[in-house]
């Protein structure tokens, strides 16, 4: 590079020069910044919402995508709301509706502590058997080939634990009798056990212990509110109703 | 441009095959080696890496290129990381909007995409100094070259990490997976033998030369 | 051949290759035990390691136009050692596998003998234990019935294939009470609702327990490495100091709840402890080279695994804990350079 600068340090620009250079190259990323978002926003809503979707329908076997309905609820202490916005990520319940309108199942979220991070499950909770009858790993990042989600849901034997995990109720309905529990591979007696992958015994354990997490603080909470879950609202605008406390 | 400082050297092929095999970003000068070990664990997602790579080194140095000479050499770094952020932000949302699966595979490595030395080192070097269509071509063959690499090892990494080859089954259900070729560690093992064998070709090649040179003139 | 000697009363030390194969001689029988134990897979095993460390080592002499090197009876150990902390049912071409990458990766690369940072039986079991994790924790029982005439079914698994499954096979030869599972894993993760299951420790030192291929009897290994030491083979101060680390850092856990943390008799006589302290930590080349920087050593690595093996994912932490003193010996030779004779030390010097 040959300059024909005296100094070796180059006369300094005046400021303008500098912020005017600045602010079009920040204009010029700003507003191809939004336009993209724009375009795409929408977009990844839509399959986001599908994503959601498919792992929903995934664990409530026997209904039927075009046929069902699914009511998202945010459920805590404090009492059910209804949303009606799914994407804004508030929603831990949601209710699934058969074509003829009766409740197929409540699909949960779980999450525990992995080998290397939070194991993130969703599952279906059957309030009439009281068991968990459907499981999909939504992340794990666990050890691939060992932990990792595709590993685990295609272990058949393990994903069996989970068609009639019996997370039955304390007869005063304020907690569940038999928290679920994982056992070492090949030890499982009792159907609230969880039979664990020889070989990922961790992340066996973090899948079991945020179903009994999640079991143990929800399912007192869905025996409260469980008229109101297995009804379809019927209007279907805006509704966000609180449903006062018993 | 009706005027032009300095002599500017025309379009060779050169300009765009350096890129691709004698300054490979990944196998010669070792750059951009964050993204290499980490998302190389399957083809699909080292293609998709590659691919974003290099789209936002075809629109860093287009733009970086033509306002060579407007940007004052005191901000230059500033311009060239807004603009390379702005391009790896349209990558980010088109990959989320194209498909979930790949924006969660990759992860935060869409993002780090701005910290990749390969598109400011490129812009830096080259496109800060060349007409457009140079820069244009010789960035094409950058990001080439960097896809290439990201191949080279998603591939090998694939087909023993997890017996397949984009996601097709390739050995039958009894193959037995390395995991450790899908873990950190088997992105340093391959491109350490990636590496290795670059630099054996080269030397043999090397070796074969000097012999040659030595029978011309043994006679002479 | 006539063999050149020094005068009688000259004790030369003794040269690479005469060191080697005594380390070999004394490996011999802890290999023998190993055979009586698991039959003749564990031979299999052995042969297998043996033979691919011989062959890469050839292999990549011949591509680098150097003569071959396999006559120091070096690969040699590095196959035995690899063999000996292998599962006796450990799938063989898992096991070739294991003697390339360790003499490729950890040795030749390097520059040969001499030069590893690593030792080299360990690189290649870590790289097979990363690789293929479920593999490499499939245990199965010693003193099987048929162990001499029968190979344990996963032994002859083909190559690149997942291991042929072993549980229906050791249900049918019916140890009782096998579950499959190592003293120390029994230890760390308990077994069909008790959480921690002791091991009787005197089975433990006589090597009447299941584990790897070779490093269950903890008597013999002591015997044959105290051997090398009266030789002067082997510095004696590293297994002594990795003993001694382990020792006192499993005893202090045990005075602090004797219920959580098991005796720390346990923790030498289990696992792989013996057979890294007599025979891997003390690999000349990755070892530190100072009086003092021995002893650091060798209690870096005794504590080390110590602490892997009560608070790490994985009962067992010999391998690591012996990779990682290895990495760390140029540093500690450094720091304990002995002062030289007639120098003062720095400090007072400066005083």
């Amino acid at each position: 590079m040959t300059m024909e600068v005296k100094s070796p340090v180059p006369p300094m620009p005046s400021s303008m020069a500098m912020i005017r250079v600045l602010a079009l190259i920040a204009l010029f990323a700003g507003l191809s910044v939004v336009l993209v978002v724009h375009f795409t926003d929408p977009v990844i809503r839509e399959k986001e919402l599908q994503a959601l979707e498919q792992a929903v329908f995934k664990v409530i076997p026997g209904v039927e995508p075009e046929s069902a309905v699914r009511i998202s609820y945010s459920l805590n202490a404090k009492g059910l709301v209804r949303l009606e916005d799914d994407a804004a990520g508030a929603a831990n319940l949601f209710a699934v509706f058969d074509g003829s309108g009766k409740l197929a199942g409540i699909a949960l979220q779980g999450a525990a502590q992995g080998y290397q991070d939070v194991v993130r499950t969703l599952y279906g909770y059957d309030p009439e058997c009281e068991c968990i009858i459907g499981l999909t790993i939504m992340k794990s990042t666990d050890t691939p080939g060992m932990g990792d989600k595709h590993t685990v849901e295609a272990n058949h034997a393990f994903m069996d634990n989970f068609r009639h995990l019996s997370v039955k109720l304390t007869a005063d309905k304020g907690s569940v009798a038999h928290p679920v529990e994982t056992v070492k591979h090949g030890t499982k007696t009792e159907e609230w056990q969880v039979d664990a992958i020889s070989g990922a015994t961790i992340t066996s354990r973090a899948i079991g212990k945020g179903l009994r997490q999640s079991t143990g603080e929800l399912l007192p909470l869905i025996a409260r509110h469980l008229q109101e879950i297995s009804k379809i609202p019927r209007n279907k605008e805006k509704s966000g109703t609180e449903v006062k406390k018993r | 441009m009706t005027y032009q400082p300095r002599k500017q050297k025309p379009i060779t092929p050169d300009t765009f095959l350096r890129g691709i095999w004698r300054e490979n970003p990944v196998f010669v000068m070792l750059l951009g080696l964050c993204p290499t070990l980490a998302v190389t664990n399957s083809t699909i997602n080292a293609i998709g890496m590659g691919l974003a790579t290099t789209f936002v080194l075809l629109g860093s140095s287009l733009l970086v290129s033509l306002l060579r000479n407007l940007i004052p050499k005191q901000v230059r770094i500033a311009s060239y990381i807004v603009i390379i952020a702005t391009f790896v932000t349209i990558v980010d949302y088109a990959i989320h909007a194209l498909s979930l699966e790949l924006y969660n595979a990759l992860g935060a490595f869409i993002q780090l995409i701005v910290a990749n030395c390969v598109i400011l080192g490129r812009a830096e070097s080259y496109a800060s100094k060349n007409r457009i269509t140079k820069s244009l071509v010789n960035a094409l063959g950058m990001g080439v070259g960097f896809t290439f690499a990201l191949l080279c090892l998603g591939s090998v990494r694939e087909i023993l990490g997890s017996g397949t080859l984009l996601g097709f089954p390739l050995f039958g259900d009894s193959f037995q997976p390395w995991v450790v070729m899908i873990l950190p560690p088997g992105g340093f093992f391959v491109t350490g033998a990636w590496l290795l064998l670059f630099s054996w070709l080269q030397e043999r090649r090397q070796r074969k030369a000097a012999k040659e040179e030595e029978a011309i003139h043994a006679p002479g | 051949m006539i063999e050149l000697r020094t005068s009688p009363h000259v004790r030369g030390a003794p040269s690479v290759d005469q060191i080697m194969r005594n380390v070999v001689y004394t490996l011999l029988p802890v290999c023998a035990f190993s055979v009586y134990q698991f039959g003749i897979s564990a031979f299999a095993l052995i042969l297998v390691a043996v033979l691919s460390c011989i062959g890469t080592e050839h292999l990549f002499c011949r591509l680098s136009d150097k003569p071959t090197t396999v006559g120091d009876f070096s690969a040699v150990i590095t196959g035995i050692l690899l063999a000996l902390t292998l599962p006796p049912g450990f799938p063989l071409w898992m096991a070739a596998l294991a003697g390339f990458v360790g003499i490729a990766l950890a040795k030749v690369m390097f520059g040969g003998i001499g030069f590893n940072v690593f030792n080299p039986a360990l690189v290649g079991r870590a790289f097979v234990q990363a690789a293929f994790p479920v593999a490499i924790t499939t245990w199965t029982p010693a003193f099987a019935p048929g162990r001499f005439t029968e190979f344990i079914p996963s032994t002859w698994t083909f190559p690149f294939a997942e291991p042929v499954p072993v549980a229906q096979w050791i249900k049918d030869i019916a140890v009782d009470g096998f579950t499959g599972a190592t003293p120390l894993a029994l230890e760390k993760f308990g077994n069909a609702g008790v959480s921690h299951v002791h091991t009787n420790t005197a089975d433990l030192f006589m090597g009447m327990t299941a584990g790897s291929a070779g490093e269950t009897s903890a008597l013999l290994i002591l015997i044959c490495g105290s051997y090398l030491a009266v030789r002067r083979m082997m510095d004696w101060r590293i297994p002594a100091a990795m003993i001694t680390g382990a020792f006192v850092t499993a005893g202090l856990f045990f005075t602090i709840d004797p219920d959580a943390y098991p005796a720390p008799l346990f923790m030498l006589f289990s696992g792989g402890l013996m057979l890294g302290a007599m025979f891997m930590a003390s690999d000349m080349v990755a070892s530190p080279v100072t009086p003092a920087g021995v002893w650091v050593y060798g209690i870096l690595i005794g504590v080390l695994t110590v602490i892997i093996r009560l608070f790490g994912g994985l009962p067992e932490g010999v391998m690591y804990a012996i990779l990682f003193g290895n990495a760390a010996s140029p540093l500690i030779s450094a720091v304990t350079q002995p002062r030289v004779y007639g120098t003062r030390r720095k400090k007072k010097a400066e005083s």
